[in-house]
């Protein structure tokens, strides 16, 4: 991350901000409710900061996969739009619809994709079986553990379905290091809702 | 960001000092520079209780080098405003052998950052890659050049990391092939951040193929008190296979050869003009063809990502093994998305309105509620001064919420008598003044609320107090720079200030006030 004081700087304006906007949206006295306004806020508000403080996206273009990714997850929901709307601009709401669409419109041609390749490389797979022998026998175990761990990370980071290695491991710094500051912020307005009432 | 026009600088700067109430740190010595920046990063330096050791040991480690005057690293200077940001992250760690670049620039850096609130991000990717960066520079003199020279090739921003890592390919070379072609130059440039500073966290790391222990290890200590500049230049000696190809992702429908020799390194060769495109050295006993060259490549940068997660997930160093490590950094990843539902279910339990106006929340408790006391006595003591000048109070009032308030985190129960408050909207809910001013203006949700333009149209709205302007802005000033110092005050001389407001007896003008700390 560029520069991290700067990104919680901006997360944390733009938290409250989005909490106060989720405060008066959400009227509704569930719990339940609530917390799910307080979660899609900071959400977004982590999306965001993350995407301010990178600068200008990269030409590549993958990289702010998962705060794009994230936010198009709450905007899939209907009955988040009203506080979606609210906190980032219509403009913005209609931006993570799109990316909303187009993340599904590309799951599918992906897990056409990887139906296909995964044809192919269990052919290929039996071919190195054989091919390495009983000394390779542990190296092809530590490869299959390892790639089913990269599925379920697969799964744990959004808008990380079709990452290989290398940019799953990428996006995953990235998020990792956003969640925990995530976390940080909210422990803080905890601490200070707490510290305020008694 | 939502902190006020640029333009407004001294008045958002005082917000965010106010709010960076850091009592650790002697910022005060390094009153020059950029306040903003360092107010904003140590503001959100969370309770970091764990840092506050670390902080008043670091403050002290700095103040040994805040005496160094020049500035003079020709290497920092080229590209000035990503050093900027960046070094505010360094002068934790001064590199002792750097010379009078490093340790110059840490002037600068400690006016940026507090201290002791990086150590959660040392191990961030972007930090890693700061460091080597910084250290590259300064760890070989020929470092200078590439600053220069690099930033007009590919632009500001990446140009740290990539010409650092440009040096470290090696141009020429008989059994050498070149893996990625010229226009893989610009796809380099695309690379995020992260791996930006991945690859140049390579550079460190990945250059201890040779030598194993030293350079890994070191690499890892990143993050620790490691001189990185020594490091890099011990790296640079090693051998120079360094590079960051964009066709690693090419690269990745090679097949696999499993069975690739580590060889020895090959012989070091001198860092290389930055060139467009990328070289890799194959190393000895391997095979030279492009695949498994850019097999290497590529599992070296998925290596170099590993280390920095490892540095990001704590209790990830004792493993070895990618896929244990993955295990954890998934264990780590579900155990913090569990916990961000259990805090927002918190916060929406404590605070069910979400207001979260008058919120002192990012300070530890106990300094917040003293520093508070303080300035809520100072406040009423004035305000209670210039009761007659009910007008003038308004002001202040305005002002304060102005210089402690736009990110709302002012909590002065304000004792205005009944004529300020005529013209107050009256607070609800304990809510402070520059909160109920907004409540009116609530449909211009875009404007940041306690925006400084916002206030002075508020302002503009009484006939009476445009007169005033002047010595409003100037009580601001005033209460800008006083708040600004008193954020940056030491406990005990919080204590002066509580006593020097009494000294404020009937001789108070507001526009002639000097607060005395």
């Amino acid at each position: 991350m560029h520069a991290p004081g700067r990104f919680k700087k901006a997360f944390m304006e733009q938290l409250l901000l989005g909490l106060r906007a989720a405060g008066q949206a959400s009227k509704s006295m569930g719990l339940r409710e609530r917390r799910d306004a307080v979660r899609l806020s900071s959400d977004v508000a982590m999306a965001l900061a993350s995407s301010s403080a990178r600068g200008a996206p990269p030409p590549h273009g993958a990289t702010a996969s998962w705060a794009r990714a994230l936010v198009a997850r709450h905007a899939a929901e209907r009955r988040n739009e009203a506080l979606l709307r609210r906190i980032m601009g219509g403009a913005g709401y209609e931006m993570a619809l799109a990316a909303a669409a187009a993340a599904r419109g590309r799951k599918d041609a992906r897990s056409r994709r990887i139906v296909r390749r995964s044809r192919r490389v269990l052919s290929a797979g039996r071919k190195k079986r054989t091919a390495s022998g009983g000394g390779g026998g542990g190296a092809m175990a530590a490869r299959r553990m390892v790639k089913a761990r990269m599925k379920v990370l697969r799964t744990l980071v959004p808008g990380a379905d079709g990452l290989r290695g290398f940019s799953l491991l990428s996006e995953t710094l990235d998020y990792v290091a956003c969640l925990k500051t995530q976390v940080e912020l909210l422990q803080c307005l905890c601490k200070g809702s707490r510290s305020r009432l008694g | 960001m939502n902190c006020g026009p640029p333009d407004q600088m001294p008045q958002a700067t005082a917000p965010s000092c106010f709010l960076n109430l850091n009592w650790d740190q002697s910022m005060a010595a390094a009153g020059n520079g950029d306040h903003l920046d360092p107010a904003l990063s140590s503001m959100v330096s969370s309770p970091a209780s764990n840092s506050t050791a670390a902080a008043a040991s670091d403050g002290r480690g700095l103040h040994g080098i805040s005496p160094q005057p020049q500035y003079g690293g020709t290497p920092l200077s080229s590209p000035p405003k990503l050093n900027l940001s960046m070094m505010g992250q360094f002068h934790h760690y001064p590199p002792p052998q750097v010379g009078g670049a490093g340790a110059a620039g840490l002037p600068i850096l400690e006016n940026l950052m507090p201290m002791g609130h990086l150590d959660q991000f040392l191990a961030d990717p972007g930090f890693a890659e700061r460091a080597a960066r910084l250290s590259g520079f300064d760890g070989r003199a020929g470092g200078g050049g590439y600053g220069g020279g690099v930033p007009g090739q590919f632009g500001l921003p990446e140009a740290g990391p990539v010409g650092a890592l440009k040096e470290l390919e090696l141009g020429n070379g008989r059994d050498e092939s070149s893996v990625s072609d010229p226009a893989s130059a610009s796809a380099e440039m695309a690379l995020k951040a992260p791996s930006d500073g991945n690859a140049r966290k390579r550079k460190a790391s990945g250059k201890g193929k040779g030598k194993d222990g030293p350079v890994s290890t070191s690499a890892k200590d990143l993050a620790k008190e490691e001189s990185s500049g020594k490091r890099c230049k011990s790296a640079d000696e090693s051998n120079g296979a360094e590079d960051n190809s964009a066709k690693a992702k090419a690269a990745q429908s090679t097949s696999e050869n499993g069975g690739k020799k580590q060889g020895k390194d090959s012989t070091s060769k001198p860092p290389e003009p930055p060139k467009d495109y990328i070289h890799v050295r194959a190393r000895r006993g391997e095979a030279t063809d492009s695949h498994s060259l850019a097999e290497r490549v590529r599992r070296e940068k998925i290596s170099q990502r590993m280390k920095l997660l490892q540095d990001l997930v704590p209790g990830c160093n004792k493993v070895v093994g990618k896929a244990v490590m993955l295990d954890e950094i998934i264990n780590y990843v579900q155990s913090l998305q569990r916990q961000v539902e259990f805090l927002s279910m918190k916060l929406a339990t404590v605070n069910p309105q979400l207001d979260f106006n008058n919120l002192p929340n990012l300070l530890s408790k106990d300094v917040r509620t003293s520093i508070y006391d303080h300035i809520t006595t100072f406040c009423s003591f004035l305000l209670r001064l210039l009761h007659n000048s009910s007008y003038l109070t308004y002001q202040l009032c305005n002002q304060m919420q102005q210089s402690c308030g736009p990110l709302q985190n002012s909590h002065f129960p304000l004792e205005t008598s009944g004529a300020p408050m005529t013209y107050i909207n009256q607070p609800h809910q304990g809510n402070p003044l520059g909160c109920s001013l907004t409540n009116g203006m609530d449909n211009q949700s875009s404007m940041h609320p306690l925006d400084p333009a916002f206030c002075r149209s508020m302002n503009s709205q009484h006939p009476f107090l445009n007169g005033v302007s002047d010595s409003t802005s100037q009580v601001g000033t005033f209460w800008q720079d006083d708040l600004q110092s008193v954020v940056h005050m030491d406990m005990g001389q919080s204590q002066e200030m509580a006593t020097s407001s009494n000294s404020y007896n009937g001789s108070l003008q507001t526009v002639h006030m000097k607060m005395e700390l």
